[in-house]
């Protein structure tokens, strides 16, 4: 479970984010949706333990994630926005990298690996250096090195940016895959039709402010609209009292 | 579910591993580490050669000589020592300039005439002082021909009942007190600057890579996501620098004092005795200074804003090691000299080659200096890991 509890972030003069609290539960897949620069980023940022909060918490499984960094990131898989990679080495290097730093090793590793490796597909890709990679194989990389411990939690940063429509679709297999298996999953973006396609609880956030939250259809009666974009685009430009 | 942290000490283990195979893989990297130990002994082979040419002894020495017939016996003089004298080409100024030739001799028509009549004759000896293969076989021909010149005057001196030493009042003899000659020097300089600039730039390209080139690749976010203490990471990437600096000064020191073993340096008079004892010396007195260079290398490379200008200002930190070559002899000298890195392993190398073993203290200073030096950049550069806008600025 994740918790975000008030979170406040400011850079110099501008809030990022003003006061943001949600919870996501297990079982569920729980979507962070707003414009860009709404400060989606940065509330995950604060939630994985890289970004400390001016006030407020962040929690993992009811662990702090600002105070206890470490305990709390080894609760949770995560994908950042950005998603560099090592040229130099091969896929199947970099999930073992990962899961030597998460405390794996020898037999174990190995099997956690081609686990991996075969859900993912990417048996084909698994030896090759990530130089030339699609962006569909580096995100499957990325995906199969955050998971590889096996994480209770998934934050995912904007996951679909720049993939095309076969990996997008793997990617929502996996996410809902992880669900099934009662995991929790909060995922941002702002692309209205990939939240209401895979999420079961909306969170909106607009200015670095929660403007609404439930689940797609809460959202729909809370906006007064039966239509979900128009309801996203309503509530994000900041019709506070409707909503709360 | 499972929770798993790993310590300190396995972290860093990892982290090395990971980045040693990364960089290994990076033949850019490997070619500029490559460079510093291959430049070492092929300078000093080079400058081995080109000494060697022009101290040695001119075995087969041939002169052009125009007007041979006008001085008879000059000329076999010059042939009873050794000298094969030849008919001249025609314009033998054009020809020594040229290089055709490498020197002709003109004697002129009045030699003979100015001789009996007791005056004094000009010989024209031509040369090109460009030319410094040819200069020991100059300096032996005019040698020669002053030592016969002599001996007329004095020949002439006796005839008028002069004592000849009247007219050299004043003999000059040289006694050369030095330890080597100019090539020891040389040598004395060198091995020390390039196994020092080894342990800079051999850790250079790598140590950019891992810590610029990290954040432009933007794969710091996701490894800092890890649970792992932010000094293991750190320490990982700045032991991996370390790691690429000891194996180049370790490839420069062995490649040079191979190199020095094989040639005959001892017949320029140069007594430098190489054994297990001087490797081991110039590696552990250059080791501290790889600590300190990997140290500096990661914490300036951390602070930069991109690899380019990771690389641009890092390169101005390599060539820190050649700095005291400048300043060699310049100013006091003292026990605290030791205590300014670089110059302090380069002098106590220097020392060593010299014949002279510095004194405990001076090589305790100059490594526990280095060694602090080192400890400083890492602690720097772990509080720059921990900085929000380390990890996500640019």
């Amino acid at each position: 479970m994740i918790q975000a509890i008030n979170l406040v972030k400011k850079f110099k003069q501008v809030t990022a984010v003003d006061g943001v609290s949600f919870e996501a539960g297990d079982g569920e897949i729980t979507g962070l949706l707003g414009p860009n620069g709404a400060g989606k980023t940065t509330a995950l940022r604060m939630l994985y333990g890289l970004l400390s909060a001016d006030s407020g918490t962040a929690e993992i499984d009811g662990v702090d994630a600002l105070c206890r960094r470490q305990e709390a990131q080894s609760l949770i898989g995560a994908l950042p926005d950005t998603l560099g990679l090592y040229r130099r080495l091969t896929a199947r290097e970099h999930i073992r990298y990962f899961g030597e730093l998460r405390g794996f090793s020898g037999k174990e590793l190995e099997t956690r690996t081609n686990e991996l490796i075969g859900i993912l597909d990417m048996k084909e890709i698994a030896d090759r250096r990530v130089a030339g990679f699609s962006a569909g194989e580096r995100m499957k990389v990325n995906i199969a090195r955050a998971l590889i411990h096996g994480p209770q939690n998934m934050l995912l940063d904007e996951p679909t940016n720049g993939l095309d429509i076969m990996a997008t679709r793997t990617l929502r297999g996996m996410l809902l895959a992880l669900k099934k298996n009662g995991k929790c999953i909060l995922l941002s973006s702002h692309i209205m039709q990939e939240v209401s396609a895979l999420c079961d609880r909306i969170v909106i956030i607009s200015r670095g402010r929660v403007v609404a939250s439930g689940t797609p259809d809460e959202i729909r009666e809370s906006a007064g609209t039966d239509d979900l974009e128009d309801a996203f685009v309503s509530l994000a430009n900041g019709d506070f009292e409707v909503t709360q | 579910m499972t929770i798993k942290t790993l310590s300190v000490w396995r972290s860093i283990k990892v982290v090395l591993k990971k980045e040693a195979k990364d960089g290994l893989r990076d033949w850019k990297a490997i070619i500029i580490a490559l460079l510093i130990p291959a430049m070492g002994p092929l300078m000093i082979i080079w400058m081995f050669s080109t000494l060697a040419d022009v101290s040695e002894e001119p075995e087969y020495v041939t002169l052009p000589v125009v007007g041979s017939e006008n001085a008879p016996h000059l000329i076999s003089w010059l042939e009873q020592n050794g000298i094969t004298i030849h008919d001249p080409p025609d314009n033998p100024r054009e020809r020594v300039r040229d290089s055709i030739i490498d020197m002709a001799m003109v004697i002129p028509d009045d030699y003979q005439k100015k001789i009996s009549d007791g005056k004094r004759v000009t010989i024209e000896f031509i040369t090109n002082s460009e030319d410094r293969s040819t200069g020991a076989a100059a300096e032996k021909i005019t040698g020669l021909v002053e030592r016969y010149g002599a001996q007329i005057g004095m020949l002439r001196l006796l005839a008028r009942g002069v004592n000849p030493e009247i007219a050299s009042p004043m003999e000059v003899k040289e006694v050369d007190a030095s330890k080597g000659n100019a090539f020891a020097r040389d040598i004395l300089i060198i091995v020390p600057l390039y196994v020092c600039l080894a342990a800079f730039v051999c850790s250079m390209m790598v140590a950019v890579d891992i810590t610029a080139g990290e954040r432009e690749r933007g794969s710091i976010e996701t490894l800092l996501l890890n649970p792992n203490p932010r000094i293991a990471f750190v320490l990982g990437k700045y032991l991996t620098a370390v790691a690429f600096s000891i194996a180049g000064l370790i490839l420069t020191a062995t490649g040079s004092l191979a190199v020095l073993d094989y040639l005959p340096v001892e017949e320029l008079g140069i007594a430098i005795s190489i054994n297990s004892r001087t490797f081991a010396y110039l590696v552990i007195t250059v080791l501290p200074l790889a600590l300190m260079a990997s140290g500096l290398m990661i914490l300036v490379s951390s602070l930069a804003r991109s690899y380019k200008e990771s690389q641009a200002t890092l390169s101005f930190i390599t060539l820190l090691p050649v700095i005291p070559v400048f300043i060699e002899n310049v100013g006091p000298t003292g026990s605290w000299m030791y205590a300014i890195p670089i110059f302090s392993q380069q002098r106590l190398l220097v020392d060593a080659f010299a014949g002279e073993i510095p004194p405990n203290l001076h090589f305790i200073l100059s490594g526990v200096v280095s060694v602090i030096i080192a400890a400083v950049a890492v602690c720097l550069t772990t509080r720059l890991f921990h900085k929000e806008s380390f990890i996500f600025g640019r």
